[in-house]
């Protein structure tokens, strides 16, 4: 069973002359972590949308094939249904929290879910220390900051068992620390938690570290879709979908053809630095002779 | 972790699903309501010499009336501006206020919304809501309060203004932003 | 402007203490106590009680200085137009032209004054010394429908954040030369259009968001749901609301039983 099948998705916003989402077929299989790449209007947000369900149940428009969740067609169930599977996190931090603490914000899913108030605790008090913000119970969403925000929101969303976390641009809004700290708990949630990530990006370099796979979008196509090492190896195609590639792959493309040869792809700068050590300590048969 | 195996409640479908208003409505009535406090509050200008006090309230009782219906006008425009009363520090007139805003939203939604909305009708709902407002406050404040005729009179004035401005201002805001953001204004 | 955007200040007295239920019937028995006194003395013993009760709520100098300040205006003019719209009784203060000024009437205003005084002020008890959380959990657990609770939450939750939205783009516009606190109260107004268009909108924006949130979340999936946070009455509780009780009915009792002038 696949966390995640789309198949042949096409779907038009009421109103919209344009396919939004257009014949996008995509697989994701349990445990995985996705980034899914592309720019502003490449469809990626449409894509978030359709994994819980909120479209077509809260947004109309025109959809045609099939998406299911660990099985379930999420045009068949609610989406309060959808949501005890998948959870999803907004790209705007202010106005997905909507309680007058912490506390129960992460409590919110779990209570309309009927669980017990036993069990509620032991979940609240786990999705904070997991996304750091343990101790956090009684402050306003509206006292923290930007990165904390979008962590309790992930909290919020993990406190329901999810099997699958959606986050569309989580890191949008957020400053250089927030960002750092957001992208630890989504590695953690990846190598502790081995939980299935679904990560939309207008920006390869932080997600890199932690990607099984990129998907490339434009226009509501999906151009490309594979490891990220496979991927990157043209980082011309990042740019053309308008999504800056990480800096270290720029300097492995530049080597690449300024030497005239494919060897060079690295991922890191640890990676690029051992690469480029022995290139230069190889001794130079040719020059001997 | 010990929580990461059970799974109380993953089955949604176990319990029946609760009658609840739409997400939408709670989402935007809840906004509404805060936007009239906050925009009342912000506006708040004291004035002598009548020591009275001036907000821009109204406008938003009227534009969540106008742009959203009754139920809005009434719901938002009561509790927003009875919330904004008491955090205002003039508490003693969060109930009448509750009720004069609210019927001004009322009225002013059922009668401005009227042949979809044409000017005329936009008028007359926002006149007749503010005579709702302005009666409720009179009345209130002279028999339930009983503050004596003197000080619920000198009311008055202050009050049409509130209504000849803010209905003006609620009424250019609904024709816009209905006109400019078709999509929001959709419950 | 002025004032708090959140009353609550957090101590540890017994009113912070106290189920926020009981807390709310306080208030409107106290209100409804201050219609059936209509002894000016009596009036004053009970606002003296209210008094009493945010002095032990620990309520700062400036907070209470915050209830009082609207009120007080309030009170005096109630004192100064009372008499002059009242001109039954003897003995005549003093005439001028058709207005009289009796002694009865201007002890009717005083008393009026010290009714609204009471009214007025009874709520800052409650305000000061709960959290708005707990306000809105009291609320539903008193049969207030969940839908209905959570919006009023959402309302207070995001009070603060339109406030702040206000604020910045206020500095936005007069940045680019609108005029917002200076002018009539006509041209004040019609500047002020500048600013609430994009606050609505992007108020709306919000609430766009805001509803998709609330789905994902699972709102409204069960009937039977549950609450993290419960209230739970303690003796003491019980105890308070027995004295309330008693403090509310003993005078209308003998007001209205034994037709005593009080």
């Amino acid at each position: 069973m696949k966390a995640l099948e789309l198949n042949n998705v096409r779907f038009k916003y009421r109103d919209f002359q344009n396919w939004a989402l257009d014949s996008v077929s995509l697989e994701v299989e349990k445990g995985e972590f996705v980034t899914i790449l592309g720019c502003n209007g490449s469809g990626k947000s449409t894509l978030c949308l359709l994994t819980n369900g909120l479209i077509p149940h809260a947004i109309q428009g025109n959809l045609q094939g099939s998406v299911s969740v660990f099985g379930n067609n999420v045009g068949e169930q609610p989406v309060s249904q959808s949501a005890t599977k998948v959870g999803i996190v907004f790209q705007e931090p202010e106005s997905q929290l909507f309680c007058m603490s912490v506390e129960e914000e992460v409590a919110f899913g779990p209570e309309n879910l009927a669980v017990p108030r036993e069990e509620i605790k032991t979940r609240v008090e786990w999705a904070l220390e997991l996304v750091g913000m343990k101790g956090y119970n009684n402050r306003s969403p509206f006292s923290l900051s930007g990165g904390q925000k979008q962590r309790v929101a992930i909290a919020a969303a993990l406190s329901m068992r999810p099997e699958m976390l959606v986050l569309d641009e989580p890191a949008y809004a957020l400053d250089p620390v927030g960002r750092l700290g957001l992208y630890s708990v989504l590695r953690d949630l990846k190598e502790k938690h081995g939980m299935t990530v679904i990560l939309a990006e207008r920006d390869a370099e932080e997600a890199l570290a932690f990607s099984d796979r990129f998907v490339l979008m434009k226009d509501g196509k999906l151009l490309e879709s594979g490891p990220p090492r496979q991927v990157l190896r043209d980082p011309a195609k990042l740019r053309e979908i308008g999504v800056a590639p990480p800096q270290v792959t720029e300097v492995a493309s530049l080597l690449n053809t300024r030497m005239g040869t494919s060897k060079f792809s690295f991922l890191t700068v640890e990676e690029a630095e051992r690469a480029i050590l022995e290139e230069v300590l190889k001794p130079k048969k040719e020059g001997r002779r | 972790m010990s929580a990461q195996g059970s799974n109380w409640g993953n089955s949604g479908a176990a319990g029946k699903p609760a009658n609840y208003v739409s997400p939408k409505i709670v989402a935007v009535y809840g906004v509404l309501t805060a936007l009239t406090a906050a925009i009342t509050y912000a506006s708040y200008t004291p004035f002598s010499p009548t020591k009275g006090y001036f907000n821009l309230g109204d406008s938003m009782v009227f534009f969540s009336a106008l742009a959203f219906g009754w139920r809005a006008g009434a719901i938002c425009g009561g509790i927003g501006s009875a919330a904004a009363d008491i955090l205002l520090g003039s508490g003693i007139y969060a109930p009448i206020t509750l009720v004069a805003k609210g019927a001004e939203g009322l009225v002013a939604g059922v009668i401005g919304r009227m042949k979809g909305g044409k000017a005329w009708a936009v008028a007359l709902g926002i006149g007749a809501g503010g005579a709702c407002m302005i009666t409720t406050y009179f009345l209130g404040e002279w028999l339930l309060l009983d503050v004596g005729l003197g000080k619920a009179i000198a009311e008055i004035p202050i009050n049409i203004a509130q209504v000849v401005l803010g209905g003006t201002i609620g009424a250019l805001l609904s024709y816009y932003v209905k006109k400019s953001y078709p999509s929001l204004t959709k419950t | 402007m002025g004032g708090f955007i959140d009353l609550y200040t957090e101590a540890d007295t017994f009113l912070h203490r106290m189920d926020p239920r009981v807390k709310i019937v306080a208030v409107l028995l106290l209100s409804l106590l201050a219609f059936i006194l209509s002894h000016l003395y009596l009036l004053l013993a009970l606002l003296t009680f209210i008094f009493l009760l945010l002095f032990l709520a620990r309520a700062t100098i400036s907070r209470t200085a915050f209830a009082l300040k609207f009120v007080l205006r309030f009170m005096v003019l109630i004192i100064i137009l009372w008499p002059i719209f009242d001109p039954t009784g003897t003995p005549v203060l003093a005439s001028l032209g058709p207005i009289k000024i009796t002694e009865p009437a201007v002890w009717r205003g005083v008393t009026s004054a010290a009714r609204v005084g009471c009214l007025a002020t009874v709520w800052y008890i409650l305000m000061f010394t709960t959290s708005q959380r707990d306000l809105v959990r009291a609320l539903v657990k008193m049969g207030v429908r969940f839908d209905f609770g959570l919006t009023l939450a959402i309302s207070l939750r995001f009070l603060p954040t339109f406030g702040a939205l206000i604020d910045s783009i206020k500095d936005a516009q007069r940045a680019r030369g609108l005029e917002l606190s200076k002018g009539g109260l006509l041209k004040r107004s019609k500047n002020y259009v500048a600013v609430l268009v994009p606050t609505i909108v992007s108020a709306l924006r919000t609430a766009d968001t805001l509803s998709l949130a609330l789905q994902s979340r699972a709102y409204g999936a069960r009937a039977d749901r549950t609450y993290l946070r419960d209230l739970n009455m303690r003796p003491s509780d019980y105890v308070a609301l027995a004295v309330l009780a008693a403090i509310l009915v003993l005078p209308a009792f003998a007001k209205f039983v034994m037709q005593v002038d009080i």
